[in-house]
């Protein structure tokens, strides 16, 4: 029988998709989204072009024609109804307080889309870095649906990604651009600071997730242990 | 019958205190590994000797020693709450399984041929002589039937039970050698280092009085005091881990308690049929004692076989017994007799399980103040601090 915790080999539904580059997996995620932002954005300007001016054309039939008036607000609303779809499926939705309040089912997702938007803000030695960041917090995603907040665990996991994280990261884009690459007292840059606590992180999580497998994983193994004790029982065994 | 032989429970011994200093060395481990650690102690000497005693690296070297072991500890002190649950737990489902126990006792006891005259004859009003007490008697074997059947089907998933607790155990002890074999580990390194770090302080103090200082008051120290900590936990763990075994074993025994009970039931009900037929030329039909029997034999492999043999015997015996009913009672001690053997064992095996619940509690109270200290060093940890002796998995 094997160790029952901790087995290298569990890997998430999300590796076994597309692969193990978390680059390559984090850039599909990436396109994804922006697809599935696109496509909302296109349908709901679609539904609502096709909502308003037939409501406009409706109510000119009954309340009689509005003139000169009705030529110029018949375009403002249009124009108002899109930019405001557009402003709200593109507006940056997550803050580090608003993940801070969110459900912890819901807090891995929102560290993930936040994470992204600050991706532009962070150096390219950080992105591998952020990729198995992105593909830890995919995994960690499914595992604290089914996780009590109260739980050691559960609080764990909302420190290290509503606070520690978002922390480290804000931190280091408050470091003027100028000196982030130089040597800080002699010892290591910023920017490697950065890299090195988002690693620590990342194994924490790693651990974590471990830790929340373990449960299931031993679980597991008994049940088998017990069909084993019930059912092939050699004396020995027992 | 009389060729059964007796039923003996042992009941495990209560596990005695693990001192903390003969925690060490109960895991072994192979020398390739040993070599390998020392070395590893060797390298940190070495590198923290060649240090300026009053740079921030030599204070953040020895600073790592301060959690040392650190995260084997944190696994290991968190499967000890684990080691309390399951001896409660399993006291907890030992009375379940106790319940049916004597459940079935006093179902057994009201049929029990010796508590009542079956040659007396039976009087209407205390008068009139009217029916057969003997008849009557095997009539309530009928009325009894279904209820010992349910009560036996109960027992068995008693049995699962405690079969599903002890697989739990065997996980959990794999589990829990898995982080001693970690702890232990630690602590050769923590040796490794002590002695080292001895060696190399006594070596410095002619030449560098100050350097001896600093690694004696902060390295050494450091070590030191991991060492005791390393130890304590190593100590809790032998003895959860002990302690599991403990459990287990009773368990087992309980297991086979209870299928000597559930085979001298069928026995003496399958008995009751054949002396019913022997007696009163009375076709005793329990339909049920098939079905309890092939249930019965199919989770006690090891006692079916003795079931059927019995059988036979019983039907040689009551048919050339010149007093079937004395085969009868037979049967029915030996009921009574695995019974006593089972509260007997349970009484003793909860003493053992109390006294080793509550050695373990102690224990782990004590281990609690070093676990706090090892928090506070992982708050450190969490700060962003290297582990040089981060084992690998």
């Amino acid at each position: 029988m094997k160790p029952p915790d901790g087995a290298p080999g569990e890997k998430s539904s999300a590796i076994r998709k597309w692969g193990s580059d978390p680059g390559y997996i984090a850039r599909r995620k990436r396109q994804r989204r922006l697809l599935k932002r696109v496509l909302t954005a296109a349908l709901a300007i679609m539904v609502s072009t096709f909502v308003i001016i037939p409501t406009m054309i409706a109510s000119g039939l009954l309340f009689g024609p509005r003139g000169v008036e009705g030529v110029l607000l018949a375009p403002l609303v249009l124009m108002l109804t899109w930019a405001a779809i557009l402003y709200l499926t593109f507006r940056r939705r997550v803050s580090p307080r608003s993940i801070v309040r969110s459900d912890l089912s819901r807090l891995p997702a929102q560290t993930e889309e936040w994470l992204e938007e600050q991706r532009r803000l962070l150096p390219s030695a950080a992105h591998t870095r952020l990729d198995s960041l992105a593909l830890r917090l995919t995994e960690l995603s499914q595992q604290v649906q089914t996780l009590d907040a109260a739980t050691p665990a559960g609080h764990e996991v909302r420190r290290l990604l509503g606070e520690e994280l978002p922390e480290l990261v804000r931190g280091y884009t408050k470091v003027p651009r100028a000196l982030a690459q130089q040597p800080l007292y002699g010892g290591p840059s910023p920017e490697q600071q950065l890299v090195e606590g988002l690693d620590t992180i990342e194994k924490q999580l790693g651990r974590v997730h471990e830790r929340l497998a373990s449960d299931d994983l031993k679980a597991f193994a008994t049940h088998q242990r017990y069909l084993e004790l019930k059912y092939d029982n050699d004396d020995e065994k027992k | 019958m009389a060729s059964e032989s007796e039923l003996v429970l042992t009941p495990p011994a209560p596990i005695a205190v693990v001192e903390p200093e003969k925690a060490a060395g109960l895991v072994p481990l192979d020398d390739g590994q040993k070599s390998k650690l020392a070395q590893r102690a060797d390298d940190f000497i070495r590198d923290l000797v060649a240090l300026d005693a009053n740079s921030p690296e030599f204070g953040r070297r020895s600073e790592q020693l301060m959690h040392l072991g650190q995260r084997e500890i944190a696994e290991a002190a968190g499967q000890s709450n684990r080691f309390l649950e399951r001896p409660v737990k399993a006291m907890a489902s030992e009375s379940s399984v106790g319940n049916d126990l004597a459940e079935l006792r006093r179902t057994v006891e009201d049929l029990d041929p010796g508590k009542q005259d079956l040659f007396a004859k039976k009087r209407l009003f205390g008068l009139v002589p009217f029916g057969n007490k003997m008849r009557d008697y095997f009539d309530g074997y009928k009325s009894a039937q279904t209820h010992i059947g349910s009560i036996l089907t109960r027992l068995s998933s008693g049995k699962d039970e405690l079969l599903k607790d002890n697989a739990a155990i065997d996980v959990e002890r794999q589990a829990l050698w898995a982080a001693m074999q970690r702890l232990e580990q630690m602590i050769h390194i923590s040796r490794a280092l002590d002695s080292g770090l001895e060696a190399k302080t006594l070596e410095l103090e002619a030449s560098d009085p100050a350097k001896a200082k600093a690694v004696r008051e902060n390295a050494l120290f450091a070590v030191r005091q991991r060492s005791t900590d390393l130890l304590t936990q190593m100590a809790v763990s032998v003895q959860g881990y002990l302690a599991l075994d403990l459990v287990k074993k009773s368990n087992i025994e309980l297991m086979k308690g209870v299928d000597r009970a559930s085979t001298t039931t069928v026995a003496a009900l399958r008995t009751a049929v054949t002396v019913a037929q022997a007696m009163t030329n009375q076709r005793l039909v329990l339909n049920q004692i098939t079905a309890l029997n092939t249930t019965t034999a199919n989770i006690i492999e090891s006692t079916g076989s003795l079931l059927k043999n019995q059988t036979g015997e019983i039907h040689k015996q009551a048919a050339s017994s010149t007093v079937p009913v004395e085969t009868l009672q037979r049967a029915f001690q030996n009921i009574y007799q695995t019974m006593d053997a089972i509260d007997a064992f349970k009484s003793q095996a909860l003493t053992s399980m109390k006294t080793t619940v509550s050695v373990l509690h102690d224990e782990v109270e004590k281990s609690k103040g070093y676990i706090a200290r090892a928090e506070g060093a992982a708050q450190a940890l969490a700060q962003g601090e290297a582990e040089p002796f981060r084992l690998t998995e």
